[in-house]
């Protein structure tokens, strides 16, 4: 990828690209809310966005992928298109003076050109809380993992968007799969599961086959953290975010910024 | 942040729906120490997130005390059903959103009421905060429960449950409270309650309740409203703001997170109207029209902008097309941040070509539909009304309108008006067949689908108005009109979508009625209502049954017409209108009789600006009362 060179177009509009966090405090806002926020953000900071053409102008933001509700994160990756030439960095510093809690830039960059960015998403790699309420007080984490990488096929059911039910194989769409922490009844698990356009696998729906594996094992979902977005070169997953060069220092994980009293 | 609240809610979050409502996050927020301030002020409003988020007079208030180093305000809403029963399982009490703090460690907890259907959400939150419900029973700890907004000016049915209430503009008024208070906190709080209350009555605006006593007749009839103790008013004026330019209002108001009713950034252009349509309460209460200036109107709108980002303006009033300078500086706005992708838009139109003229300008692009509210069906209940809409009017507004590229109309109408007759309604289906027709004519083209969209909501005599004599008409007979109205509005064209009566006579018999009704009001609420306001969560049975628990019937107190010379229970309450000018009024609406309006007509007496040294009408920036009728404007 050749992102570090400033990509102005023949029309003198470039494209930004942003990593930002969505901390606890704003976990419970939805996908929609959070592009209005941005939005409201990008006013407030008078930045010179872009606007699309037609009969209802709106700013040129996109998402790679939609985040669940409920689900934190330090991964999420947006382009915004800017009139003329802006400094990722005071770009990104800008917008920060804006944000509401528990939403900051971490990184910010120029875009790569080609794909778009939700079409360029291939994988998205998450930290689970998955919680065991059975019965069973030996019960394995490591053979249920081993069992579910043993299953030809995990079939699993799937109510879409139109409340009609959809059976498919949740197999392909898991790439890997790490135990990295216990506590008690609870698992920490680390995922890099298919997303996106072509395929995209929901974290409630890998615990459904891992409960599946374990022969109905009582299994929770207890919390979701997207940490990174993945592209595809070549058959192997590659950071998405690998280009960007100005990182807020202030925004890294484990220096959480929304911390309240 | 309250952590054991904390911890509960992010349990209950992720089972409840719209958990956005309950973050208390948003941009603009202000989060103040619990312990560096005297007077705690939590700020309720008795329905969901996404419609007291809309109300203006809530962010006004939250600016003006937080304004202030000795006083914080919070934010409290009515959760939604799912989410009570999550609270009330867990033993959750009813939080603040700003710092999660539990309502019954506020000092004061004052409810915005927006309508009288909201009363039982009233009496639900304060029993989710484990505040006693009746104020008689309240200790030194609990919170004062004081309530305000329109509403408040006949909330008779709420006065066992509210400590006081605060009428009228809360600007100026709310000061004198918190100050009120702390005098009172510093002096060691002398006589307890009712000592702060015996103090709070000196206060013009301030309405004690409790100071009153009420007596009727065998009938039920009242016979005397009277204060029960000296130093109290015999009846209590509502607090008028002489001069909108002298006030601050709020340029950073809290933005949410999540889409709200009005999600638009509002600009009060002016407060009260002369217009005087006869059946609208805040018509007759917020008298008289006081404009803020055209700078401090842009200015304000700028500065909004700027500060919450937001992506429309919308230029408030009760009739936003009557402001005098309302096409300068629309025409202005719009043009001036048009670039920052930010609309400017207008709440109302009237029914007339002027008004439509000045949604054209704004709204060049892109026309959905328009709304346009006739009120009544013929010209003779109009001027009933005192509408003062003609047939010419509307043939005129829909001819532009369609002729600009709107291409539907919502018609809104009221039924069961004072002297309707079948031909009125026969008057509304020909106007809506007419709107139908002109479309046709203007556009060439035939129409397809449900170009109009006719709405009639059921008429309730309001108190205060000219028609607070009158009693509603009863619900047999407003269902067989909307009967009618659904066959004479069969049209291919057009579609018909009617208010549910029950509720509306509920919303009669809390509006018209007295004190008596808070043995109802605590019945109703023990029998589960609340949320009256949302058809599919009114339980009309249950009211019912509160009615006649209680001994009383709603039928008297919804429908029944009273004579002049008859206590009404809003009597004690000075709007500042005369009751000889709102006699007069009904008499000449009785014959169809018009009254116009004094910006442009001559005074009518109706006594609002007589004796209350400066309040008058101010027309900005001409600073006095004549101004040419807005169609004229249209002229030159």
């Amino acid at each position: 990828m050749t992102n570090q060179q400033q990509v102005v177009n023949k029309i003198g509009r470039q494209t930004i690209l942003l990593k930002l966090n969505k901390g606890p405090e704003a976990r419970f806002i939805s996908h929609l809310d959070l592009m209005r926020a941005l939005e409201r953000a990008v006013r407030r900071a008078d930045l010179p966005i872009a606007y699309s053409e037609g009969f209802n102008p709106h700013m040129k933001i996109s998402f790679a992928s939609a985040l669940a509700l409920g689900a934190t994160s330090e991964g999420e990756l947006v382009e915004v298109v800017v009139t003329g030439s802006f400094e990722p960095e005071a770009l990104m510093n800008r917008l920060n003076e804006h944000l509401p809690l528990g939403i900051q830039i971490s990184a910010a960059g120029y875009s790569p050109e080609g794909k778009s960015l939700a079409d360029s998403v291939e994988w998205a790699e998450y930290i689970l809380g998955i919680e065991y309420g059975g019965a069973d007080s030996e019960f394995n984490w490591a053979s249920l993992l081993d069992g579910f990488w043993k299953a030809d096929e995990v079939m699993i059911e799937r109510t879409n968007r139109e409340g009609r039910k959809q059976v498919f194989n949740l197999k392909p769409l898991i790439r890997d799969l790490k135990i990295t922490g216990q506590k008690g009844s609870l698992v920490v698990l680390k995922a890099l599961m298919k997303a996106g356009s072509r395929g995209n696998a929901r974290p409630e729906d890998l615990v459904k086959g891992l409960a599946l594996i374990g022969e109905a094992a009582s299994l929770t979902l207890r919390s979701i953290h997207r940490v990174r977005l993945f592209g595809d070169e070549n058959g192997r997953p590659t950071p998405l975010d690998q280009g960007l060069h100005t990182i807020n220092e202030k925004a890294l994980p484990g220096n959480d910024q929304g911390d309240e009293a | 942040m309250n952590p054991d609240i904390s911890k509960v809610l992010d349990e209950i979050l992720p089972l409840v729906s719209k958990p956005a409502r309950y973050l208390g996050n948003e941009w603009n927020t202000v989060r103040k120490d619990h312990d560096k301030v005297q007077v705690r002020f939590a700020l309720a409003f008795p329905d969901v997130y996404e419609i007291g988020m809309s109300n203006l007079g809530l962010a006004i208030m939250y600016h003006e005390i937080n304004s202030r180093d000795d006083a914080l305000a919070e934010r409290v809403y009515a959760p939604w059903v799912d989410m009570e029963s999550e609270m009330r399982q867990r033993g959750v009490p009813l939080f603040s959103l700003e710092t999660r703090t539990p309502i019954k460690r506020f000092d004061i907890l004052g409810f915005g009421i927006p309508y009288e259907v909201s009363y039982t959400n009233i009496l639900n939150m304060l029993d989710l905060a484990g505040i006693p419900l009746r104020q008689s029973l309240r200790k030194g700890s609990d919170p004062f429960i004081i309530a305000g907004g329109g509403t408040a000016l006949n909330a008779e049915p709420l006065t066992d449950f509210i400590d006081f209430f605060v009428l009228g503009d809360g600007e100026e008024v709310i000061h004198e409270i918190i100050d009120c208070f702390k005098d009172w906190d510093n002096q060691g709080r002398p006589g307890g309650r009712v000592g702060f209350l015996e103090r709070a009555v000196s206060i013009t605006g301030v309405y004690v309740p409790s100071f009153y006593d009420v007596e009727y007749d065998v009938e039920g009839w009242i016979t005397s409203i009277a204060p029960n103790r000296s130093g109290v008013p015999a009846r209590v004026s509502r607090r008028i703001v002489a001069d909108l330019d002298r006030l601050t209002p709020p340029t950073s108001p809290i933005v949410p997170w999540t889409g709200i009713v009005f999600d638009r950034m509002m600009v009060e252009v002016f407060r009260g109207c002369s217009r005087g349509c006869r059946f609208c309460h805040a018509g007759f209460t917020s008298r008289p029209v006081r404009e803020r200036s055209p700078e401090k109107v842009k200015e304000l709108a700028r500065e909004l902008v700027r500060r919450t980002g937001h992506q429309e303006v919308s230029l408030v009033s009760l009739a936003t097309n009557d402001y005098s300078q309302v096409r300068d500086v629309l025409c202005e706005l719009a043009g001036e941040l048009e670039d920052q992708g930010v609309n400017v838009s207008l709440p109302s139109l009237r029914v007339d070509a002027y008004s439509i003229g000045l949604a054209n300008e704004v709204n060049k692009v892109r026309k959905s539909g328009l709304t346009l509210a006739p009120e009544a069906g013929t010209q003779r209940l109009r001027d009933v009304i005192n509408k003062g809409v003609t047939d010419e009017d509307y043939e005129r507004a829909l001819t532009a309108a369609f002729a600009a590229g709107w291409d539907s109309l919502k018609l809104y109408f009221m039924i069961g008006l004072p002297t309707e007759r079948d031909e009125d309604l026969h008057g509304i289906a020909e106007m809506a067949k007419r709107a139908v027709d002109i479309y046709h004519r203007v556009t060439g083209r035939n129409p397809r689908g449900h170009i109009v969209t006719v709405s009639t909501a059921c008429f309730i005599p309001k108190p205060h108005t000219p028609f607070q004599w009158e009693g509603q008409v009863p619900l047999e007979e407003l269902e067989r009109r909307q009967r009618l109205l659904r066959l004479l509005l069969r049209h291919r064209n057009i579609q018909y979508r009617w208010n549910d009566t029950k509720g509306s006579f509920i919303e009669a018999a809390l509006s018209r009625g007295d004190r008596r009704l808070g043995d109802v009001l605590h019945s109703a609420w023990q029998k589960g209502c609340k949320f009256d306001a949302w058809s599919d969560q009114l339980k009309y049975d249950a009211w019912l049954a509160a009615f006649k628990d209680v001994g009383l019937d709603p039928g008297w107190y919804a429908n029944r017409r009273v004579d002049y010379n008859r206590v009404l229970p809003w009597d004690h309450i000075d709007t500042g209108i005369r009751k000889e000018f709102l006699i007069d009024e009904h008499m000449v609406a009785m014959r169809a009789g018009l009254r116009d309006d004094c910006r442009w007509d001559r005074c009518h007496i109706c006594g609002v600006c007589i004796d209350r040294p400066g309040v008058r009408t101010r027309i900005k920036p001409h600073g006095s009362v004549k101004m040419p009728k807005p169609g004229a404007r249209d002229e030159k």
